[in-house]
Order: structure tokens, then C-alpha cells, then sequence
């Protein structure tokens, strides 16, 4: 710029960093900084006892994490884990926001009422499902004997915990789905349903040609939030089974807190993080260049 | 009140050319209209002028000052944005005020401009609603007393009355041009409907692809086009542009286009391919072939009352307009002749330049 | 008749969309109602037979009598219960204005202005969502404990802000860009850009920032990952880490329950703002 076009005002670019460059330099250490450290302790084998110490491994604790039988399983159990909750609180936000996408009476009362899961922590979400989904305080165990029945219905075992955590995942994230997607649906013209019910459409017909295509971008995103979401999630699982019955719901987040605020082993908890880490944003990316590109690309 | 002059004005965002050395002058008290498609340039020329964006290169001079680098307040200018931008949390009434935040009036002289610019707009009723509960037309009220207050050396218009419709659009215009008559400020109107820049400006400036194409009082725009682009783009219906051919023949120059043989009324020296544009007022309808007349099918009929509008198709069909008297008795698919009259055609080279005008005259601008 | 049959299907809907989200809620909210005599049985009944607000009041230290004459002892939990909850409340509060003023001047810059890299520092932005924080604690973790930050609040403050500010940032920057061009109208009035971005752009915001605040203070007094590592057991420790307190130790269902009833007050209070205005953030496509 010459020396002519200087103006009175600031610049874009001058303001923008007189604004964002403090920001940005705190973000940079509070983000950057730990990846970093992050980075060099999985680089290095870690000791509390005896004072600090840290000695140079190199690559050594990647390589043990992917020759680890616990890591494989942690690995599916992630994957299943997330799988389950992301179908389940796409669907459920999905028939939520159907259902809220009417006029109705006291639609901030039950609006309200449909939100709240999400305002509510994790971890209480956590304490919620497994007081009502273990066998001692279950609703399982009081419907069964309200039935007749006279044995405890305890779902947190071996075989369904898993399924249980996903629930109880998917209700706490479903209202922050439902809420977006009805904001899409509230922009679908009625006049679209009239022509719709003109071509003598079915119920399916027109939801598939008309509810759905302005929906699809959302879907895509809250998808991939969702997954995000899942696969990071550590505190509700902590709290609602511990990891167990067993190992049985012992997830990557749940393993990597044990190896390093258990085992004390910073150093291996540090690079199965970046396991982790690689999952969700080779998860995400995958889900981009399959799904994403193409949505983004009809809009 | 000032003179606004731009002196090379050249505007280039990365590597797209959105105004082209461009030169204009503003006489004080003028109400000039940029006139041109979208993309014209004519929005970027405004927001030179206003200061809100910094040309790449050449002036911007306020009565022989030069302003080029000074911030918008600093020019004093107003400004009026499309679709009447106004502060959407902000009551009309601290929409106006906020125009003499930063003027260091005193009180009783800001509350005393906004009571007579609201009285001369008529929105006193409205002072105290939000810009959401106002019409579109209200909107435009307020965006003008809001500019009026600050007593600026010029207004600028950027489509101010694009987002209105029709018929409050007519009522808007004509308070405009009597308000801007009345405080005797210079305004510059981007627009780019052609009617709304005839019936305001004192002068039109017509731009296509970021050059000046020509500048004149609306009566020289619509009878002495400069180019065949502004032929083309000022009037309703537009001109009739027939592509043909100025070919040498014993003395005579006729223009030649298909079965069309058409000796114009002033003489024309060139030989070459060329362009003939008759306005539909001057394209005659016969019923007999002639050698200057245009062997056409009637494609539509538009009553409009006091006279009708005759679309016509010829043998490539292109199609052509004609006025006729109310009384045209035509019907769809009549085949009739259309005759350009001679005194009233108008001649472009292939580069788009006039060749020749009724009344000759020499170039464009005054 | 099918208008009819169409309505009772709806209402049916409805009723299980709130029944969904009710239900869990209060099967174990009930809990907090119960009689210790209640809470032995087996199975537990579906309501509380005698509803009695004991629990509420022990947590809190105090005694209180029943109907029949038991006197019910304060927990010994409650001094924890009590610090916590303070805690709670500083570390929300310090988080939720350190997030305002670090997000808003961000999420404007990158939402109304262009300058180089930008879509770049925008993904890191977007990664820093997507860290876990259990990842993320690894390293803060042994940074603290060199330092002696862990076990206070500024150690914990520092950390939430991690997941607090990247989250708001992404939310705002949808919503300031949906925000009218008022800028250029700002210019012609004579303020500067900064005088722009206080006293037009925040004001005209209004409820994306108090959506920003409310999310701020939800997702800081809803943490727990960083809580128990950092501060549970210390004096720093928040509302959620003395909770953990009932669950692991001493099994105590009602006061737990009531415990939990204490922390679901606040969202319970945000919740009819937030389903009002938390589809104005534009979560789904903040870049384009």
C-alpha cells in the first residue's frame, strides 16, 4: 500500500489483529501448548516416583499401544459405543423435532420440557441411567415385579451396558438435534405440502421429497458432532458404569484416564491420546468426504 | 453542499476491475443517477465517493479538496443503504440520533433537527418503533430523515427505493427529488431501473462493466444515446436494434439487413457493419412490403390504454416493438410490415459507437 | 373423523417425546423424596409413599424431624456440598465472563472480517472442539503438578476456559454473521470500528451473547472430567466432585439424589431461554 492510500480508519487487517491477536495467542497456550507437551510425553516414558522423570523412549509407546489386546478392545467398544449413540440421537432428535413442528399449546412449556436433558450435566445424566437401569434401583426391576415377576432386572451387565450408556447418551444430546432440525423444518414453505398432497403423494413420498433434502446438510453436521461428542465422552461413562462390569464398557477415553491417572503412566496415556484423536478426526473426515462433500456440493 | 469531482478512479478487488479509470463531476446541488446493471460498478463508485471503500487508484475531490483517503465522517456525506439498512435494535428515533452521535451538537439542537426532520418526512407517529415494526416505506422515511439531520455536504442513495413496491415507489421518488429541490444538497442515486433515473436525476450517468458509457440530462440519454449499450438499456419498451450492414452504393449509404434496404436521414460516411436502433414510437406498422420496411409476424398485443404495444417477431425471430394508436386491430400471427422512420433512427458502428443522430452533434457529454 | 384420528396420534407423540424426557428425570428425582423406610424396600415403590423433604435439608448439614418424630441427621458430607456449591459458582462465573470477553471480540473477527489464514486458524478453532478432555488433561495434568496448580481454582478456571472458549467461538461466529450489514451504517455515523463493535454490534447481538453466557456457565458448572482430576478431595473442589463423595462412599440414595437436584437447578432455570433462542447460533455451517 502506498503511502497515499493510507486512511483515516483502521484497516480490516489492523483491527483484526489488534482484536483476535491476544485471543489467539491465549488459545495458542492453552491449545497448542498442552498438544505439544502432549505431543513430547508420548514421546517419553513418564515417572512420579522418585521425583519427575522423564527419559526419551521415542516411539515406543505408540508401538506398545497398537500391540495392545486392552487397546484393540477399548477400540471397538468406542466404535460401538458411538455407532449406537449417534444413530439413536439422530433418529430420536429427528422424531422430536417431527413431533414439536406443530402449533400446539403451551409449545414453550413443552419445548422446555424437551431441552432440558441437554442443559443437564453429564455426569448427572450419568448418576440418572444408572439409577434407572441398575438391578437394585431399576425401573426394570419395578416393572417386573409390578408384573408379577419376582427377579431384578439389572441391564448394566456384561451384554447390554454398552447399549445402556448409548441411551443414556443419546437423550442427553437428541434435544440439541431435534432443536436444529426443527428450526430447518420451520423454513419449509406449507405450500410445498400442498403440492405435495396435489401430486397425490404418500406420507413416505412426502416426507422423503419434502421434509427431508432441506434437513440433509443438518443431519450431516449433527452427525458428525454427535460423533465427535461420543467418542471424546468420558465423565458420563466414569460415573454410570465405571468402565465396567469388567472391562466391559471400558471405552478409549476410559482407558486412557486409567493408564494415566490411575497407572500414573503419562507418557503411554499420552499416545494413546493421540490414537484417539487420530479416530475422531479420521472419523470425521471420512464422514466429510463421503457424505458432507456431496450435501455441502447440492446446496 | 459541494462539488464532487472523481478524478481516475480505478477500483480493483483481487483481480476483477469493478470501476475503470473513471472521471465525473458533480456540480453542487445536482442530483446525479448512476444508472447500470448489476455489477456496473456503480455501487463500488458510490462507496468511493462515500469513503467506505478506498479506490485502488486516481481521487476523490470535495470541492477541489482532496478527500481520497478521509473517513466517511470526516467528508460529512449521508448515505441511504439498499433496502434501507437501519440499526434493528435501535427505536427510529436513536436510529437518528446515533447520525449526530459524533457531531458535538448540544442537546436542544439534536432533539430540535430531529423534530423538523421528522415532520418533514412525516414520522413523528413512528419515532418511537422499532425498525421491525415498520413498512418498507416507513423504513425509507426514517433512513432519509436519518441522513437529512446531519446536514451533510452530499446525500447517497444506494437503490433506496429497490426493496418497495411499484406504486409506493412512484409516490417515494417524486418526495425525494421535491426534498432534495427544497435543501438544494447535492445527491447522487444509484439505480438500475432506468424509469426511477429518469424521472429523478438532473443528470444520468450510465455505466457498464466499471467505464462511464455516457453522461447527460435524461432527455440526451433517451434521444442522443452515445453508445448502442445505452440505446439498448434506457427506455420502456426498449429500442428496436436491428444488426445489419452500411453498404456502398452509388453515392447513396443505405444500411442493409436481410430483405431491409433503409436509407437513413442523414448521410453517413462509414462503410461496415452496423447497427440501426429505431425507438418503438418511430417503427411504423404497414400493411404493404416496402424495400424500407421489415416483413414481421404479430407475437403480442399489450393494451395499455392511452396506446398499445406491438411485440413483433421477424423472419430470424428477433423481436421487435412497436406503439401503436389504442385502436391497432392486429391479431397474433397477422403478417404485416414494420418501418423504421427515417428522421428518427439512430446508427452504431460494430464498436458500439453512435455513427450518426438526428441532429447531428458532436460526442456525448455536454 | 380422520382429522380426529390424526390429532390423537399427534398428542400421543407428544406425550411420548415428554415421557421420554421425563421419565428418567423422575425416576430418579423421586428418590430425593423418599423415606429412608422407602428407600430399604425392595423393590423401591414407583412414588414416594410419604414425600418428605429431609434430604434437601441434610445435605445442607441440617437436621430435620419427621412427621412420625425420627429425627434425620445432617450429612456428613455437607461442608463438602456447601464449598462445593461455592466453588461451583466462582469457577462459572470467572469462566462465563473470561469466555464473554475472550469469544466475543473472536467470534466477530472471524465472522464479519476477512484477513489471511483465516479458514486455517477457523479449523483450529474446530480441532480444539474436538479434543478430548481427557487428552488435553494428560498434559495440563503434569504441567499442574510441577507448578502446584492442581488442587486450585485459577488451575481449574484455566482448563474449562479449554472447552468453553473454542465451543462459544464456533456458535458465535454463525450467529454475528447472520447479524445485518450494519457496519458500513456505523462508518457513515462516524464510529470507529472498535466504538462499532461495543456499542452497535454487542448491543444489537444481545441475545447471542446471553445465549454465549448462558452456555458458558452451563458448560463450566456442568464439568466433571476436569474437576475430579484436578481438584477432587482438595478445597478447590466443586459441586459435581463433593457429589461423587454419596456416590462412591457412603451410599446414601436421597441425599445423593437431592445433591443432584441441587446442581440441575441452574439449567433448569436456563432451559425456557435457551429452547427460545439456541437455534438463532448457527452450529451447522459457521464458515460459509
Amino acid at each position: 500500500m502506498s503511502a497515499a492510500q493510507r486512511t483515516a480508519e483502521l484497516s480490516n487487517l489492523r483491527f483484526s489483529l489488534l482484536l483476535a491477536l491476544p485471543v489467539l495467542v491465549f488459545l495458542l497456550l492453552v491449545v497448542a501448548y498442552p498438544l505439544g507437551y502432549a505431543l513430547w510425553m508420548s514421546l517419553h516414558e513418564i515417572s512420579f516416583f522418585g521425583g519427575y522423570k522423564a527419559t526419551f523412549v521415542g516411539a515406543e509407546n505408540f508401538s506398545d499401544v497398537i500391540d495392545d489386546r486392552k487397546f484393540k478392545k477399548s477400540l471397538w467398544i468406542t466404535v460401538r459405543f458411538t455407532l449406537e449413540s449417534v444413530a439413536l440421537a439422530m433418529v430420536i432428535g429427528l422424531l422430536i423435532a417431527l413431533v414439536l413442528n406443530r402449533k400446539m399449546r403451551f409449545a414453550g412449556l413443552v419445548r422446555t420440557i424437551v431441552i432440558l436433558p441437554w442443559c443437564i450435566s453429564l455426569y448427572g445424566t450419568g448418576v440418572i441411567f444408572s439409577n434407572l437401569a441398575k438391578g437394585q434401583t431399576g425401573i426394570g426391576t419395578a416393572i417386573a415385579y409390578a408384573l408379577g415377576f419376582d427377579e431384578a432386572v439389572n441391564v448394566v451387565n456384561r451384554q447390554w451396558v454398552i447399549e445402556v450408556l448409548a441411551v443414556g447418551n443419546a437423550w442427553n444430546m437428541a434435544p440439541l438435534v431435534a432443536f436444529f432440525l426443527l428450526a430447518n423444518l420451520k423454513t419449509i414453505p406449507s405450500r410445498l405440502y400442498d403440492l405435495a398432497a396435489i401430486d397425490r403423494m404418500s406420507r413416505l413420498e412426502t416426507f422423503l421429497n419434502v421434509t427431508l433434502p432441506p434437513l440433509r446438510f443438518t443431519l450431516f453436521v449433527f452427525t458428525c458432532i454427535t460423533t465427535v461428542l461420543s467418542m471424546k465422552l468420558f465423565d458420563f461413562i466414569f460415573v454410570l458404569s465405571g468402565g465396567g462390569p469388567g472391562t466391559a464398557s471400558s471405552t478409549l477415553t476410559y482407558r486412557i484416564y486409567k493408564e494415566s491417572f490411575k497407572d500414573l503412566d503419562l507418557g503411554y496415556g499420552a499416545a494413546m491420546s493421540f490414537m484417539l484423536l487420530a479416530l475422531i478426526l479420521g472419523t470425521t473426515l471420512l464422514l466429510y468426504a463421503f457424505w458432507g462433500r456431496r450435501e455441502a456440493r447440492s446446496i | 453542499m459541494s462539488r464532487i469531482q472523481l478524478d481516475r478512479l480505478h477500483k480493483t478487488f483481487q483481480r476483477h476491475v469493478a470501476v475503470r479509470d473513471l472521471d465525473l463531476t458533480i456540480e453542487n446541488g445536482e442530483l446525479l443517477v448512476l444508472l447500470g446493471p448489476s455489477g456496473c460498478g456503480k455501487t463500488t463508485t458510490l462507496n468511493c465517493i462515500a469513503g467506505l471503500e478506498m479506490p485502488t487508484s486516481g481521487r476523490v475531490l470535495f470541492d477541489d479538496e482532496d478527500v481520497t483517503a478521509a473517513s466517511p465522517h470526516q467528508r460529512n456525506i449521508a448515505m441511504v443503504f439498499q433496502s434501507s439498512l437501519l440499526y434493528p435494535h435501535m427505536t427510529a428515533r436513536q436510529n437518528i440520533r446515533t447520525s449526530l452521535a459524533k457531531q458535538k451538537l448540544d442537546r436542544g439542537e439534536t432533539d430540535r433537527r430531529i423534530a423538523e426532520a421528522s415532520s418533514v418526512l412525516g414520522i413523528d407517529a413512528l419515532l418511537d418503533k422499532l425498525p421491525s415494526q415498520l413498512s418498507g416505506g416507513e423504513r425509507q422515511r426514517v433512513a432519509t430523515a436519518k441522513a437529512i439531520v446531519r446536514q451533510p455536504t452530499a446525500f447517497l442513495l444506494d437503490e433506496p427505493l429497490a426493496a418497495l413496491d411499484a406504486a409506493l415507489r412512484l409516490t417515494l421518488r417524486a418526495e425525494l427529488v421535491n426534498l432534495q429541490k427544497r435543501l438544494g444538497t447535492t445527491m447522487i442515486v444509484v439505480t438500475h431501473d432506468q424509469v426511477e433515473a429518469m424521472t429523478m436525476g438532473d443528470r444520468i450517468a450510465v455505466m457498464n462493466e466499471g467505464r462511464l458509457e455516457q453522461i447527460g440530462t435524461p432527455d440526451e440519454i433517451y434521444n442522443r444515446p452515445a453508445t448502442l449499450f445505452v440505446a439498448g438499456f434506457v427506455g420502456s419498451p426498449p429500442m428496436n436494434l436491428i444488426a445489419g450492414e452500411i453498404a456502398a452504393q452509388e453515392g447513396r449509404t443505405p444500411f442493409v439487413a436481410g430483405d431491409l434496404a433503409f436509407v437513413p436521414g442523414t448521410p453517413i460516411g462509414a462503410v461496415g457493419p452496423a447497427t440501426l436502433g429505431v425507438r418503438p414510437q418511430h417503427l411504423h406498422i404497414q400493411a404493404d412490403a416496402a424495400e424500407a420496411a421489415i416483413p414481421v409476424t404479430v407475437f403480442a398485443v399489450e393494451h395499455l390504454g392511452r396506446e398499445s404495444v406491438v411485440i413483433l417477431e421477424d423472419d430470424e425471430s428477433n423481436k421487435l416493438h412497436a406503439l401503436v394508436e389504442p385502436g391497432f386491430a392486429g391479431r397474433v400471427g397477422d403478417r404485416l410490415h414494420a418501418a423504421p422512420d427515417p428522421a428518427h433512427c439512430l446508427m452504431f458502428d460494430q464498436a458500439g459507437n453512435v455513427l450518426s443522430h438526428a441532429e447531428p452533434e458532436a460526442g456525448g457529454a455536454p | 373423523m380422520r382429522i380426529r384420528l390424526s390429532t390423537i396420534w399427534s398428542w400421543l407423540a407428544l406425550a411420548v417425546v415428554v415421557i421420554w424426557t421425563l421419565l428418567p428425570i423422575y425416576w430418579f428425582l423421586k428418590n430425593s423424596l423418599l423415606t429412608p423406610d422407602e428407600i430399604a424396600r425392595f423393590p423401591q415403590p414407583l412414588y414416594p409413599l410419604e414425600p418428605t423433604p429431609a434430604a434437601f435439608f441434610n445435605i445442607f448439614g441440617f437436621e430435620y424431624e419427621m412427621a412420625d418424630g425420627l429425627v434425620r441427621r445432617g450429612s456428613g458430607q455437607a461442608n463438602q456440598i456447601i464449598r462445593g456449591l461455592g466453588n461451583s459458582l466462582i469457577v462459572s462465573a470467572v469462566v462465563t465472563v473470561v469466555t464473554l470477553f475472550v469469544v466475543l471480540p473472536l467470534a466477530y473477527v472471524f465472522a464479519r472480517l476477512d484477513f489471511p489464514h483465516k479458514n486455517k486458524l477457523l479449523f483450529a478453532i474446530l480441532l480444539a472442539v474436538a479434543l478430548p478432555p481427557v487428552s488435553t488433561l494428560i498434559p495440563f495434568y503434569a504441567m499442574y503438578v510441577r507448578l502446584g496448580l492442581s488442587g486450585t481454582l485459577v488451575g481449574l478456571i484455566i482448563v474449562t476456559l479449554t472447552i468453553t472458549i473454542p465451543f462459544v467461538t464456533w456458535m458465535l461466529i454463525g450467529y454475528f454473521r447472520n447479524l445485518p450489514q450494519v457496519e458500513r451504517l456505523a462508518r457513515i455515523d462516524g464510529f470507529s470500528r472498535f466504538e462499532t463493535f461495543v456499542k452497535i454490534i454487542v448491543p444489537l447481538g444481545r441475545s447471542g451473547v446471553a445465549v454465549a453466557a448462558v452456555i458458558a456457565f452451563l458448560f463450566s458448572w456442568n464439568e466433571y472430567t476436569y474437576a475430579l482430576l484436578l481438584v477432587n478431595g482438595t478445597t478447590a473442589n466443586t459441586l459435581p466432585t463433593a457429589i461423587s463423595g454419596f456416590l462412591f462412599q457412603h451410599p446414601e440414595p436421597s441425599h445423593l439424589a437431592a445433591a443432584v437436584v441441587l446442581t440441575m437447578v441452574p439449567p433448569a432455570l436456563v432451559a425456557f431461554f435457551l429452547q427460545r433462542h439456541i437455534a438463532e447460533m448457527n452450529l451447522v455451517d459457521p464458515v460459509r
